[in-house]
């Protein structure tokens, strides 16, 4: 494996971190398009965040609270490997499913299987349009796992991604992606966590413009 | 966060051949910033700590880690580990034993021991090992079930006799871990039981 050094620079690293954050944008612009038209309004999604985080402490990175969030998972198959997770508030979740199902919205309602379904194709539709994206940039064919849905502490969640990625390096990049719609209050983002091997090519990718 | 990219590539440009024999103590450089909860001391992910009674632990969110209790009521110590990984034979990352089920639970036992308390009264008890997403059928991608699976495996290794067990299920689980008498409080999915 050819030896790759960030250290020649701050200017250089800063370069790659825009690189990555610019990825998460492309791929979450992308999936924000597919999920506005699924639910024809206008969901608008933020600057990317890209951090590098020991895989460790990745559960705990991204809040401290017990907060019950809905996250669907896909693995990136292919070339280059890695995770992809959608992640939204319940409050949020219902609220796309109400508008998916041409439902009422209606305060008392739990999620449901059925929900739980909409919700799963919903991170499918949109985990797909994210890898597209980035094959697309990297000229590197990805596809997408068949997605899981679950419904719990957000820490207790990322412990899957956390452990598979763990199983392969010590420390790994995330690219955050924060959504937001309309008024409300709900929150979502996109997760993409490519493997070794994935960011050795990103990381080239950006290193060789 | 320029550090951390700098770590990252030193990370990268360190070939596989670096590899740290399994010491008794291979945290002992990162002491771990124990951060509390309603005076709990609270384990972090892939850590574990020991204490004296009437301390409580607390694992928060385990969801498909694994968090093993080992105790000697008599002699009132006791620890706990938030596991995240099964073995540690299978890992790339030595540096760090006690993020694996099976070298965590020999390096607790051992510091157990060196604070006092007798090996054969050593008793355990474990919760966690969810498998949070339900698509996952094949069984090397389960990382919760392997993971409470190799932890018993590894308690039997040692000898200690596990007294009780709430493993799998897809919810996922924070447990406070009372030294005193050894229990368990389970919180899972708004319910709290004890074990």
């Amino acid at each position: 494996m050819r030896h790759l050094t960030l250290t020649e620079g701050r200017e250089h690293n800063e370069m790659i971190m825009d690189g990555l954050r610019e990825i998460g944008t492309i791929g979450a612009a992308h999936a924000s398009t597919a999920l506005s038209e699924l639910v024809h309004k206008d969901i608008m999604i933020e600057v990317s965040d890209c951090f590098v985080c020991s895989t460790q402490e990745l559960p705990t990175a991204f809040s401290t609270t017990e907060e019950t969030v809905v996250a669907v998972f896909l693995e990136a198959l292919g070339k280059s490997r890695g995770g992809i997770m959608l992640v939204v508030s319940e409050q949020m979740a219902i609220e796309l499913t109400d508008l998916i199902l041409g439902r009422e919205h209606d305060e008392s309602h739990c999620l449901d299987e059925m929900d739980q379904d909409a919700i799963c194709e919903i991170g499918n539709i949109c985990a797909s349009a994210y890898l597209n994206a980035v094959s697309r940039f990297t000229d590197i064919t990805m596809m997408p796992s068949p997605p899981g849905v679950a419904v719990d502490m957000l820490r207790a969640i990322l412990q899957f991604p956390a452990a598979l990625v763990e199983a392969d390096s010590d420390s790994s990049v995330v690219i955050k992606t924060m959504f937001k719609y309309g008024t409300n209050t709900g929150f979502g983002f996109m997760l993409y966590i490519p493997d070794r091997e994935s960011q050795l090519v990103l990381i080239e990718k950006f290193g060789s413009m | 966060m320029i550090e951390m990219i700098e770590r990252r590539a030193e990370g990268l440009a360190i070939e596989e051949e670096k590899r740290v024999t399994l010491a008794r103590r291979v945290d002992e450089v990162q002491p771990c910033q124990a951060h509390y909860v309603d005076g709990d001391a609270v384990v972090g992910v892939g850590e574990y700590q020991v204490v004296h009674a009437p301390e409580k632990l607390v694992c928060l969110g385990l969801g498909s880690c694994v968090g093993i209790a080992i105790f000697d009521i008599s002699s009132q110590i006791g620890g706990l580990i938030h596991a995240m990984l099964p073995k540690y034979e299978e890992g790339r990352d030595k540096t760090k034993a006690s993020k694996y089920a099976d070298s965590a639970v020999m390096l607790m036992v051992d510091e157990l021991v060196e604070m006092g308390a007798r090996k054969p009264l050593l008793r355990a008890k474990i919760a966690g090992g969810a498998q949070m997403f339900s698509f996952i059928s094949s069984d090397t991608l389960n990382i919760g079930q392997r993971n409470s699976v190799v932890a018993k495996e590894t308690l039997k290794k040692e000898n200690i006799p596990l007294l009780a067990e709430d493993v799998g299920g897809t919810k996922g689980r924070t447990i406070f871990f009372n030294s005193v008498d050894g229990s368990i409080r389970i919180q899972k999915n708004g319910e709290v039981s004890q074990i």
